[in-house]
């Protein structure tokens, strides 16, 4: 076996790293066949919405997808649907399936760790630990409680935005505007916010510290309310400036906030960016806009649903092409 | 040869090969061979699309754990942010009974730490990571209670069910480590590279403990090559 980790169409078009070396070509590269994953060799029709913008580039380019032996993406999706190898046993009950077939074994038959993955994934990117100055453990297990549910399909990622930027956790992991500001633009538009645009975070102004809330300790017994916050606009925006225009709205409440973020297209681009990314390793590169705008119309059409745009990625021919080179 | 030699000479020449595979990936622009018939002025060099790959990523601290314990029988414990323990460091919850899991999959730069944003870590291992790796692999396949890296999880010397004789034993061994690791059994090549070091080390065995074999201490020295090997930590 030599692995060679080398460019491809794929990393040309999606953006992933990669090389290219003279004289690799071979006849096969000069081909015009197409990949199917569903259905094998063949026409590239699978319906998903990837390989619907992908396999038409490749053929564009004389070239085809390769997929995977049976072994390379059954450890390919154990590692990152369950976070281990396959067993032994694994590798021969997925010999010969269909890559949606391996990938519903992980992500149902093996749904508790497929959550504990997406639990992970989550905490990557919300970056929620009681390391911080603040962070509680209740707080934390709260907020990871609730990441299981969107990876156990239960609850979306646009109804997990609403309920994360009013999580304590979020209140106490970025507790001053600025940080709320440049948090929700990282997690929910796909991208820094610039330096004006920190002060989106102003419209969390309205939550307040809970009295006693700097003590850890009261009368020797834990503080039940340390670090709590509540929602007093009458309070906290009469100290503090709660409204600002951000995105060509104005807004002055975290719901408004929230109205902001899940209008923008910006929203749907960034559970994409980032989920593409965790499973392909890169973003998608601006060179294939197309797939950007039908995976973000993927995830309109089916409800933000998090397990249903993690199994179009792991389906598609472009994530179960082989790294084997020929 | 001993098995400590060996096992770095593995490492070494595993990294070496990921090293000249990254080098020859370092080259993202290729001259046409006759410079002549590249029409483009001013030196511009072509970048043609030649072949295609699938996405290749690091494996991080957690699934090098999770899937070394797997493999080997060996618990390092485990992650569980459920249930944070502020004694030790912060977020670790499940340590195993050294309390290594935590620190081990830290240091690997990939551990859900949940300090470092994920596009952050690095994809390629460094020397502390490859040093770590030594010993995350000694302490999994010298553990004489983890036989998951033999067939059948058991004591390679005597089971008839995978040989009746070390020859047939050790392709065996061989094959089981390269399946369970790599998901795929050895080459013409690798087979006879993992048989050399087989017999090279049962020669010279290092002591490993008591009661063990020549054969069971060459097929955990394997073990440990395997774990330190490119193909190994990427997928």
């Amino acid at each position: 076996m030599k692995m060679r980790l080398a460019t491809s169409a794929l990393a040309l078009l999606l953006g992933a790293t990669g090389c290219v070396q003279d004289g690799d070509l071979g006849a096969e590269g000069l081909g015009t066949a197409t990949y199917d994953l569903e259905l094998g060799q063949g026409t590239g029709e699978t319906g998903n919405v990837i390989d619907a913008v992908i396999v038409p580039m490749l053929n564009a380019n004389k070239l085809m997808v390769r997929p995977a032996p049976s072994a390379e993406l059954t450890r390919r999706m154990a590692l990152d649907l369950a976070g281990r190898m396959p067993t032994l046993d694994e590798y021969t009950m997925m010999e010969g399936k269909k890559a949606s077939e391996v990938a519903d074994y992980f992500m149902v038959t093996r749904k508790d760790e497929f959550v504990k993955m997406g639990q992970r994934f989550f905490s990557d990117i919300f970056l929620y630990n009681n390391s911080s100055q603040f962070s509680q453990v209740k707080h934390i297990v709260e907020f990871n409680d609730t990441a299981a549910m969107v990876w156990n399909g239960t609850m979306s990622w646009k109804a997990f935005s609403s309920y994360a930027v009013k999580s304590p956790m979020w209140l106490n992991r970025y507790p001053s505007a600025d940080n709320r500001g440049e948090q929700a633009f990282a997690y929910f538009l796909g991208r820094d916010a610039f330096g004006f645009e920190r002060s989106f975070g102003v419209m969390w102004n309205g939550y307040v510290m809970a009295p006693n809330g700097d003590k850890e300790q009261v009368g020797g017994q834990p503080n039940p309310r340390y670090h709590e916050y509540d929602l007093d606009p009458a309070v906290g925006c009469a100290n503090n400036a709660c409204t600002v225009a951000i995105l060509g709205q104005e807004g002055s409440s975290v719901d408004d906030a929230l109205r902001i973020i899940q209008g923008s297209e910006l929203f749907d681009e960034g559970l994409v960016q980032q989920v593409w990314k965790r499973y392909m390793g890169g973003p998608i590169a601006i060179e294939a806009p197309e797939l950007r705008i039908k995976l973000m119309q993927f995830v309109r059409a089916n409800d933000y649903s998090v397990p249903k745009l993690v199994r179009e990625i792991v389906t598609s021919s472009a994530y179960a092409a082989t790294y084997e080179v020929r | 040869m001993s098995m400590k030699t060996t096992v770095r000479t593995m490492k070494i020449l595993s990294l070496v090969t990921l090293a000249a595979q990254l080098a020859a990936c370092s080259v993202d622009t290729i001259a046409p061979q006759d410079p002549r018939d590249d029409p483009r002025p001013n030196g511009q060099k072509q970048i043609p699309i030649l072949y295609d790959t699938a996405p290749v990523k690091r494996m991080d601290g957690n699934q090098i754990l999770d899937s070394i314990a797997q493999i080997t029988g060996h618990a390092f414990g485990s992650y569980d942010l459920t249930q944070p323990d502020p004694e030790l460091l912060r977020a670790s919850a499940k340590p195993n009974i050294d309390k290594t899991y935590h620190s081990a999959c830290f240091l690997m730069q990939g551990c859900r730490e949940h300090r470092v944003p994920a596009q952050d870590y690095p994809q390629t291992y460094g020397v502390p990571e490859v040093v770590l790796l030594d010993n995350l692999g000694r302490a999994a396949c010298l553990d004489l209670q983890a036989l998951g890296m033999f067939p059948g999880r058991a004591d390679p010397d005597g089971n008839t069910q995978i040989g009746t004789t070390d020859a047939e034993r050790i392709d065996a061994i061989i094959k089981h480590q390269y399946k369970a690791f790599l998901g795929a059994i050895p080459d013409a090549e690798e087979l006879a590279a993992s048989r050399a070091y087989f017999m090279a080390h049962m020669a010279g065995p290092e002591t490993t403990g008591a009661g063990v074999s020549a054969l069971e201490s060459a097929g955990r020295g394997h073990c440990r090559a395997m774990i330190s090997n490119a193909k190994f930590l990427y997928y």
